[in-house]
């Protein structure tokens, strides 16, 4: 627990939270941190206002943006698939813009994330400086048992451990499942962890994941960090799975425009002597198939299966001086914007 | 330019960092300064004159009470002296609307206006949530994060329309001469609700939506639905939109066109009650489809022949695109600006949607 309290700003009238600093906190390279973090632009990352500092000018705390309501530690598990990558996603997103801004968070989990009142998911708490040299305990793992990558306990020559990004991925696999079953799985909580954890495993939860999602997720918690995905290839899959059956694909073929989606999911395209091919709609791609004659994609020779990027042109036909034929497609989807 | 108040160098409440003028309205100068403590770009916003100074304080307590990422954050407010009061705001680094019509894209293609008017939509939500009425809805309100690339929108200056309404109200009743004569008025009116011009006083959350709508039409279409300058009064009163222009038929962004301009006719009901809640604004515009994908400034190349061409940009391949991608045109010269979104080719890459910025 860290000691915080509700205020009110009294020239804007509204509420903020003021927040003492964590022992241990190392004060000379507390503002230099807080200043990198300025530079993340991320709406799921709570804003810092000012510092608070005692008659001798040494900062004692934080004035942060006071978000309403409860942390996400005692939330109800989601009953559904769709609602747990719901609430997965913006999670996953918050932790790979601060990654795409080269930070490290530290200490994710799920007492450092609470929903607004809009509905947008706010990390707060990152693991700031600290003070290395005070104490012996401070230059062990620091972060919260339980969602500690097991690298964490690994001391290199120098007696300190260092880690990556990846420690964060590992956090929020935990964070995930925890969501997920509404608890912390026993298997994770030793210390280290032992990996894989029996009941840590995202393929066999009620909420029946797509088996891509979970088998990402589970790699979330790999023992080895290297075989731990990128955050953003997290996000990136958890919002394909999100718009599930709402991708839309317009054609433009001889002049006219053809629209595929979930209702029309496929069209057979041909012109004599050049090509053929069909698009269809799997819910999640535009896969072309039953390719016939010379076709190919954005310049690439086209073929059964090969997925349709957000944009392209098709060509029928050999190249100049044959006769050829454009097909171009748009594919779009409404926003995440979780 | 420079502003009147300050100049680069002046530091203000001990902590802010004036780097530069950034611009001014009818009420305020913005300046463009550095937190000190914090050590980040802000926008340092002053009222002109010190009459207004204690309603500017009223107007930053009403915006700081909207937080959304589709709105300016409201960060600080410095009250220095009773001559000096300063809202300090987050920086968007960008243009605002208004510019990026005038000075870049005369009018915008309809994937990027979906997703202007679903941002633009959420973040009035967000405030009409707060309790808090914009009544000033206009391109000069929002802020385009990378100007013509539009890679965010944000709405400025939820507080200062309440101070700009006395201004507005007196040149609305005053009639021409007044109206001409002030600024602010003059920028407002285009989007004004035929509510608001019979009574400024009945300006409720409905005049928000309508705004909006008006807005979305003009950077859609490139022309203001009701006309500029009194002439404006009378059409906004009749509430009849023109005619669509028809470069917005063309096949590849006819479908999209049509599903925002259905949307815009709702918010431009003359009836309050008939126009959309901004949350069932915010529903309709979740059904948009259009690419979020990042866009960027390049040249073309040249056509290879009628249908296609290349095009160059700062990094990155070469890029291929087709005419019937690009947006309000059938063809584009060498030499011509764009702004285009990439995706992955073989040899080239491909761009959809090509639209040609202002010569
Ligand atoms: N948060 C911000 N970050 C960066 N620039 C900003 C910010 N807010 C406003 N600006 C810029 O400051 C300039 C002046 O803004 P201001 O609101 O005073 O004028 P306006 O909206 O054009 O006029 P009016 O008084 O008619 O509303 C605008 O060009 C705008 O682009
Ligand atoms: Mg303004």
């Amino acid at each position: 627990m860290s000691d915080a309290a509700k205020c009110i700003d009294t020239h804007l009238d509204r509420p903020v939270l003021v927040k003492a600093l964590k022992e241990g906190t190392d004060k000379k390279r507390l503002l230099d941190e807080i200043r990198a973090l300025q530079k993340i632009r991320s709406k799921h990352v709570v804003q810092i206002y000012d510092v608070v500092r005692d008659e001798d000018g040494e900062i004692q705390g934080l004035v942060e943006e006071y978000i309403e309501g409860a942390d996400l530690t005692y939330l109800n598990p989601p009953t559904t698939a769709e609602d747990l990558m719901k609430l997965f996603y913006p999670i996953a997103k918050g932790i790979a813009e601060i990654h795409d801004h080269g930070h490290i968070h530290r200490d994710v989990k799920r007492q450092n994330m609470k929903f607004d009142g809009e509905g947008c998911l706010k990390i707060f708490d990152f693991g700031l400086a600290r003070d290395e040299t005070a104490d012996a305990s401070t230059i062990g793992p620091i972060g919260t048992p339980g969602y500690m990558a097991p690298e964490l306990f690994v001391a290199g020559t120098n007696g300190k451990t260092s880690f990556t990004t990846a420690i964060d991925v590992y956090a929020f696999g935990v964070t995930a499942i925890s969501l997920a079953r509404g608890t912390m799985p026993n298997g994770l909580k030793g210390i280290p962890p032992k990996l894989p954890a029996a009941d840590a495993d995202f393929n066999g939860l009620p909420q029946s994941l797509p088996p891509a999602v979970a088998t990402l997720l589970n790699q979330c918690l790999a023992a080895d960090p290297t075989a731990r995905p990128k955050m953003s290839e997290v996000a990136e899959e958890l919002s394909l799975h999100l718009l599930h059956g709402q991708h839309r694909a317009f054609v433009g073929f001889s002049g006219r425009l053809y629209v595929l989606d979930a209702t029309h999911p496929a069209a057979d395209l041909s012109v004599a002597g050049q090509g053929a091919l069909r698009v269809r709609y799997d819910g999640l791609r535009f896969l072309l198939e039953n390719v016939t004659g010379h076709v190919a994609l954005n310049n690439q020779q086209a073929f059964n299966g090969m997925v349709v990027p957000g944009s392209c042109v098709i060509m029928l036909g050999l190249p100049y001086p044959s006769a050829r034929t454009a097909i171009t497609i748009d594919v779009s989807h409404p926003e995440v914007t979780l | 330019m420079n502003g009147n108040l300050h100049k680069a160098g002046d530091i203000i409440g001990d902590r802010y960092l004036v780097l530069g003028f950034i611009g001014q309205g009818g009420m305020q100068e913005v300046y463009q300064a550095e937190d000190k403590l914090l050590g980040k770009i802000v926008a340092l916003k002053a009222p002109k004159n010190l009459s207004a100074q204690k309603r500017f304080k009223r107007s930053a307590v009403v915006s700081a009470k909207v937080n959304h990422p589709n709105v300016a954050k409201t960060l600080d407010y410095v009250d220095v002296d009773e001559n000096h009061a300063y809202l300090v705001e987050e920086y968007i680094p960008g243009k605002d609307l208004s510019r990026v019509l005038r000075e870049d894209l005369p009018l915008l293609d309809p994937q990027i206006v979906a997703r202007i008017f679903h941002h633009l939509a959420r973040g009035l939500a967000a405030s009409h949530h707060a309790g808090v009425i914009h009544r000033d809805l206009k391109p000069s309100n929002v802020m385009s994060v990378d100007g013509a690339l539009v890679s965010d929108v944000k709405i400025t200056d939820f507080g200062i329309a309440k101070m700009a309404e006395e201004e507005i109200a007196e040149a609305a009743e005053g009639g021409e001469e007044s109206l001409t004569a002030s600024q602010t008025a003059i920028g407002a009116l285009p989007y004004m609700a035929p509510e608001i011009i019979s009574s400024m006083k009945s300006a409720d959350k409905p005049a928000d939506i309508w705004s909006l709508g008006a807005m979305c039409f003009e950077l859609l279409t490139g022309i203001k639905p009701f006309g500029a300058g009194l002439k404006a009064v009378s059409a906004i009163q009749a509430g009849k939109l023109p005619p669509f222009p028809t470069e917005l038929s063309k096949s590849q962004f006819a479908p999209l066109a049509k599903d925002i301009l259905s949307v815009v006719q709702k918010c431009l009901q003359l009836e309050q009650k008939a126009r959309p809640t901004a949350d069932e604004l915010v529903k309709l515009c979740e059904t948009f489809c259009y690419p979020a994908n990042p866009r960027e400034f390049g040249v073309v190349d040249s056509m290879r022949n009628a249908f296609f061409g290349f095009i160059t940009a700062a990094a990155g391949k070469s890029v291929f695109f087709h005419r019937d991608s690009i947006f309000g045109a059938n063809t584009a010269a060498s030499g011509e600006r764009v702004v285009f979104t990439r995706y992955p080719g073989e040899g080239s890459d491909r761009a959809f949607p090509v639209v040609k910025l202002r010569k």
